[in-house]
């Protein structure tokens, strides 16, 4: 075999193998997962009861959904009532932000990889923004229309914790033409609901880990 | 005499080095004064410098989703304009850091909105990465065209953040109306480029310069018909 034709061959399986990547589905990462497992997550006394029971929800459709084990662990209601803190614990607050935002994760602590080419999550924190009109009841269908959902959003959220970046599609096609909300999709409409995670949710943490 | 001419060379280059060195340590102090930006208006403990890199590693974000009638409907000003400057800043809030980015830019004309003056300093910040991995704001740079929307920033705009208030009127006069999208960069030739997720402009079909000039234009008439209605 000539030169030019390995070559040439070279170039077709490199494309080839990028093409079957890319179209593996809309998902796409921002770091490497968490660097231990199980994370244990801290609640502020900020949330109330209601907004802790939508949040373990939230964390139960991550471990549900993705994992054999519990990935993400409720360790209890912590006093902290500022986000970010450097602490070596895991929180999420719901405070007063002027920014647009509905939640944020922080990155506090990272453990990167050889070269620094990419990272595990060592520490998170996480901040429901308090300014907005928050729905945080149980069932789906009674929110309103100006109000946004807790629980999906701290399931977006989750869904940075444990690695995702944000997907450029909203919906994505199951092969019965049907279709599925995208939690990591990086806005959700008021009076919305996306509490369930997609197939290509799931088959991004299931890539992952 | 060999000893001599040389000591006598070192002595000629010592001036020289001196020089330089005092040029340098004054090119250090000389940014390093510059990197801080002054705010008058604030509570708490508030400072604002300005940083190398826009830091989108910092953390990712969930954005209310805005329909693109409430998009047009919430810039106060539309215009196409050019990039002249773009300067990172990082807000510091109590020990709480904000990563902002400051854009200034000359405005070309006024499609929606007008500001008493030819450039504009809008304030924006990551959103977190997209697909390519890149903030969507990453990709803004010095000399780029297009056309942006923004809210307008009022006198006594006040930020609160972890304890911090801090206005905002003393950094900018306007703030993206969507940090998601904020508009349409025009790539060289006839091109425009949304940084955006392209389903939220469902009614544009076509990402061609003209064709979204056409679009937003449209959007404008259809939108000051809805206030005016």
């Amino acid at each position: 075999m000539s030169f030019k034709k390995i070559v040439c061959l070279c170039v077709f399986s490199f494309s080839l193998s990028l093409m079957l990547c890319l179209s593996i589905g809309a998902y796409a990462y921002t770091h490497k997962g968490l660097q231990t497992i199980p994370s244990q997550i801290y609640i502020s006394t900020t949330l109330t009861d209601d907004q802790l029971a939508r949040t373990q929800d939230a964390m139960s459709t991550w471990n549900t959904t993705c994992f054999a084990y519990d990935h993400l662990v409720y360790a209890g209601r912590t006093n902290i009532s500022s986000s970010p803190v450097e602490d070596d614990t895991n929180t999420i607050t719901f405070l007063n932000s002027s920014e647009s935002y509905l939640g944020y994760t922080y990155y506090v602590n990272k453990k990167y990889t050889f070269l620094w080419l990419n990272w595990y999550l060592e520490e998170f924190d996480m901040n429901i923004n308090a300014s907005k009109t928050w729905y945080t009841g149980e069932s789906e269908s009674d929110i309103r229309s100006i109000q946004y959902d807790f629980e999906s959003v701290v399931l977006h959220e989750l869904g940075h914790v444990l690695g995702l970046d944000h997907t450029d599609e909203y919906s994505y096609a199951l092969p019965d033409g049907t279709f599925q909300d995208i939690v990591m999709y990086s806005a959700l409409p008021s009076g919305s609901v996306v509490r369930k995670l997609s197939e290509d949710d799931r088959l991004g943490i299931v890539n992952l880990y | 005499m060999y000893f001599q001419v040389k000591l006598s060379n070192k002595w000629r280059a010592l001036p020289k080095l001196i020089l330089c060195l005092l040029l340098i340590v004054l090119a250090v102090l000389g940014n390093s004064c510059s990197s801080n930006i002054a705010i008058s208006d604030y509570t708490g403990n508030v400072s604002i410098k300005v940083v190398g890199k826009q830091r989108s590693d910092h953390g990712s974000a969930c954005l209310p989703f805005a329909t693109e009638e409430e998009l047009f409907s919430a810039a106060d000003y539309i215009f196409s304009g050019k990039i002249t400057r773009i300067q990172n800043i990082e807000i510091d809030c109590n020990g709480v850091k904000l990563y902002k980015s400051l854009i200034k830019m000359s405005v070309d004309q006024f499609l929606k909105g007008n500001y008493d003056t030819t450039d504009i300093t809008v304030m924006a910040g990551p959103v977190g990465g997209n697909r390519s991995g890149a903030d969507l704001l990453d990709g803004l740079k010095k000399g780029d065209y297009g056309i942006f929307m923004a809210e307008a920033v009022a006198v006594d705009t006040y930020y609160e953040e972890n304890n911090c208030t801090w206005n905002v009127a003393e950094l900018c006069q306007a703030m993206f109306a969507d940090d998601d999208r904020f508009g349409f960069i025009k790539e060289s030739g006839k091109n425009a480029e949304c940084r955006t997720s392209k389903s939220a402009y469902s009614s544009l079909t076509s990402y061609d310069w003209e064709s979204v000039i056409e679009y937003t234009e449209k959007m404008i008439s259809q939108n000051e018909l809805e206030e005016y209605k």
